[in-house]
């Protein structure tokens, strides 16, 4: 395909072929695409996944599971968290966005030792600005994991313009309710790597971020922190 | 020329003859250099004795070998790393501090040190007085000085320990100058890591580490020293002891001996030349050439610690045998090996494989842990006299000097060429399993690493677990720089740019040394 620099892409009856071995990873496929898909994706089973990441194993203690959207893949988790548990000591996590319903979480908890959540925003109406969904079901998550004992945290990134005073003392505030131990950490949002509407948002401030710890502290959580 | 760097260690100077020593012909160039040595304006009065005091051995005649072997040294194959041509003392020196804290010394008029005042005055002195070119091995000091740490106040054991400190760099200004910590922790040696980080010397440090025997936090609070000074080094405590058993000293670099004994030579062996020997054929290399060159190799060192031993008789009349402080049977020598990137890459390159480089290509990488383990056995095969510290020529990885363009120190993998991660850490990981004498793999970090130091603590246990004997763990936006073995701070690049005096004779090499390879500064960045 000639859109991509290198010749990494080919295009035979349909299909998108990658050769992974030229490919430089300049992403202008991506980029090109005008939905942003990617022609990367690789299909593994859950054994095949284990025996490429098996040799650097020694390297890490655990391994966590992002996204997309691991919620969506319940089924492959579960097998793959299986062959990891029986193999190896490695911890365990997920990091989700709380839309998965309990029941399909409880069904990993064999093979998981921890969830992070991301929590998107606490106001219900920006939420559903933001994300077109209500966020009472990630609230719900976020008890639901924390209840039973798999709650490593909740992650929140700051948007200047959607996030205020107010929504940090809320969601800490929810959170402090349940347990003032819970790690909340608020990422500074970054427009690398972001496509459409949020290539136009800024990074927060240095102070607005160490404000929304200070207050997100004031609400009694213990352990507050930020990225960089 | 004034601003002549005369005591960089160039393989030869133009007055040197390997056979004749100073000729007549030769003599005014070597008066001249005496001279540039004397008018220089880069360099410290301390760092002017000590070129001059080189100058005088390079116009003496090397100790008698045989024409093959001085071919080599003259093709740049084997390579004498600046000792001079007649030695007069061991390279590296380990002395057992600990015997002297115990006993006092007479020769020196020290008394048994009976608090922590008097073992860091003891100390002090011995350091002054050790009979190398520079303390290069300054103890295990957790070890020597933690039984003295209750005899005073935990405020003054502090202030005790930061002014020993200080004294150690201002007093021997060398990067070069190592001390060691670890396995345990100590109140010692957590001081010591807090007191290195607010005083910011370029005294090289190693930490011991154990997995089973260092404590977490205190593995962790030395990641966060590490990441922000470059240092500590992280060594490979178990695999240490089991070449070497519990009594050993790292010194200068990262260069691993018998506590109590020492190092009387190191010569090295390019591999990029060597290489340029053999026919286009792996089993030529490993079969007929480096059994070939192993053996001059080992034939210089002979002359060399022979010299040591017989001409000069260092071990007769000298207190810090007499004292019992160094031991004659705990010596050795090195056979070092440096540029195994250059001459792996070159060979692939003879067998039609350009593009199969070291780091990258499984073929390349077997390659270079054949050549490894075949010049670890035929160091190995030759016997060396007054070496009873190893059974034979220890190996080693020798990190390069300025003069060696183009050629990557020791065994590594060169700058800003590194795989990821992990290939990197299991390439390097497979030559180090050969080289019991000191050999080091450095990462530098992002700024993600400050924020999750246990991930690092996983990255070098995973390694450790891949065979790495030893890390240099860093952070690209720290003020040092690793340079080879041995720590320079990015300022004084700058001032020895600019032609400036510098405090430590080490940063004048290094300096030196950063300008003949610009990539050492961009080194592949790690995340975490």
């Amino acid at each position: 395909m000639p859109q991509c620099p290198r010749g990494a892409l080919s295009y035979q009856e349909g299909i998108v072929y990658w050769n992974e071995d030229i490919c430089t990873g300049c992403d202008t496929c991506i980029k090109t695409c005008p939905t942003f898909s990617s022609p990367k994706v690789q299909q593994y089973t859950p054994e095949g996944l284990w025996r490429k990441l098996q040799p650097n194993t020694t390297f890490v203690s655990g391994i966590s599971v992002s996204g997309g959207e691991p919620g969506l893949q319940m089924g492959f988790l579960m097998e793959f968290f299986r062959i990891v548990k029986s193999a190896s000591n490695l911890t365990t996590l997920i990091e989700t966005n709380g839309y998965t319903e309990p029941e399909e979480y409880r069904k990993l908890f064999p093979f998981l030792d921890m969830a992070l959540v991301d929590l998107k925003i606490m106001d219900a109406s920006k939420h559903k600005q933001l994300t077109g969904q209500d966020n009472s079901k990630v609230l719900e998550t976020i008890r639901y994991l924390h209840g039973n004992g798999k709650l490593q945290g909740v992650n929140e990134v700051i948007i200047p313009g959607y996030h205020t005073d107010e929504d940090i003392t809320c969601a800490a505030r929810f959170l402090a309710e349940l347990d003032p131990a819970i790690p909340f950490r608020l990422l500074r949002f970054r427009p690398h790597g972001t496509t459409g509407e949020a290539l136009g948002w800024e990074s927060p401030a240095e102070n607005a971020m160490d404000r929304f710890v200070k207050l997100a502290q004031l609400q009694g959580l213990k352990n507050v922190s930020r990225s960089l | 020329m004034k601003t002549n760097r005369k005591n960089l260690p160039n393989p030869f100077l133009s007055f040197e003859n390997l056979t004749e020593g100073l000729i007549p012909e030769k003599l005014p160039e070597f008066k001249k250099s005496i001279r540039d040595i004397m008018q220089s304006h880069e360099l410290i009065h301390e760092q002017k004795r000590d070129a001059l005091s080189n100058i005088a051995k390079d116009a003496l005649t090397y100790p008698s070998i045989s024409a093959e072997a001085r071919a080599l040294i003259e093709e740049g194959v084997i390579c004498l790393l600046n000792e001079g041509a007649a030695p007069y003392h061991p390279r590296y020196v380990a002395p057992m501090y600990e015997r002297l804290l115990a006993n006092g010394s007479d020769f020196l008029e020290l008394g048994p040190a009976v608090d922590l005042y008097d073992a860091t005055a003891s100390l002090t002195t011995a350091y002054k007085n050790v009979p190398c070119e520079a303390p290069v091995f300054i103890g295990r000091i957790d070890e020597l000085l933690e039984p003295y740490y209750d005899t005073v106040s935990p405020e003054e054991a502090r202030k005790v320990l930061r002014s020993f400190w200080l004294l150690v760099d201002r007093l021997n200004p060398s990067a070069f100058v190592h001390a060691n910590i670890g396995p345990q922790k100590t109140r010692v040696g957590e001081l010591l890591l807090d007191i290195d980080r607010e005083l910011k010397t370029l005294t090289n440090l190693t930490l011991r580490f154990d997995a089973q025997i260092t404590p977490h936090d205190f593995a962790l609070r030395a990641i966060r020293n590490a990441l922000e000074l470059t240092k500590p080094y992280f060594l490979n405590h178990s695999r240490m002891v089991q070449d070497w058993g519990e009594d050993y000293a790292i010194a200068s670099c990262y260069n691993s001996m018998r506590l109590g004994g020492g190092i009387f030579t190191l010569v090295r062996v390019n591999l990029k030349e060597m290489v340029k020997l053999a026919e286009p054929s792996i089993d030529d290399l490993l079969k007929r050439v480096i059994p070939m060159v192993a053996e001059k190799q080992i034939e210089i060192i002979q002359s060399r610690v022979r010299t040591i031993v017989e001409d000069v008789g260092w071990f007769e009349q000298n207190y810090w045998v007499d004292e019992g402080l160094i031991m004659k049977e705990k010596f050795t020598a090195y056979a070092a090996v440096f540029g195994l990137a250059e001459g792996v890459n070159e060979l692939m390159a003879r067998l039609g494989r350009p593009q199969a480089r070291y780091g990258h290509d499984a073929q390349a990488n077997q390659l270079a842990s054949d050549i490894t383990a075949a010049m670890h056995h035929a160091v190995k095969k030759v016997a060396l006299p007054y070496c009873k510290g190893w059974d034979g020529a220890c190996f080693h990885a020798q990190v390069g000097i300025n003069s060696d363009v183009g050629v990557t120190p020791g065994v590594r993998i060169p700058s800003g060429e590194e795989p990821e991660l992990y290939a990197h850490l299991r390439a390097e990981g497979h030559t180090h399993e050969w080289i019991e004498g000191g050999v080091s793999t450095i990462l530098e970090f992002d700024q993600t690493a400050t924020g999750n130091p246990e991930a690092v603590l996983d990255i070098i246990k995973g390694a450790f677990k891949e065979g790495v004997r030893n890390l240099s763990i860093g952070s690209a936006s720290s003020e040092f720089v690793r340079v080879t073995g041995y720590l320079i701070r990015r300022s004084d690049l700058e001032a020895a740019k600019a032609h400036k005096a510098l405090r430590h004779s080490s940063s004048i090499v290094g300096s030196g040394f950063l300008q003949t390879k610009p990539n050492h500064l961009h080194r592949v960045r790690r995340k975490v």
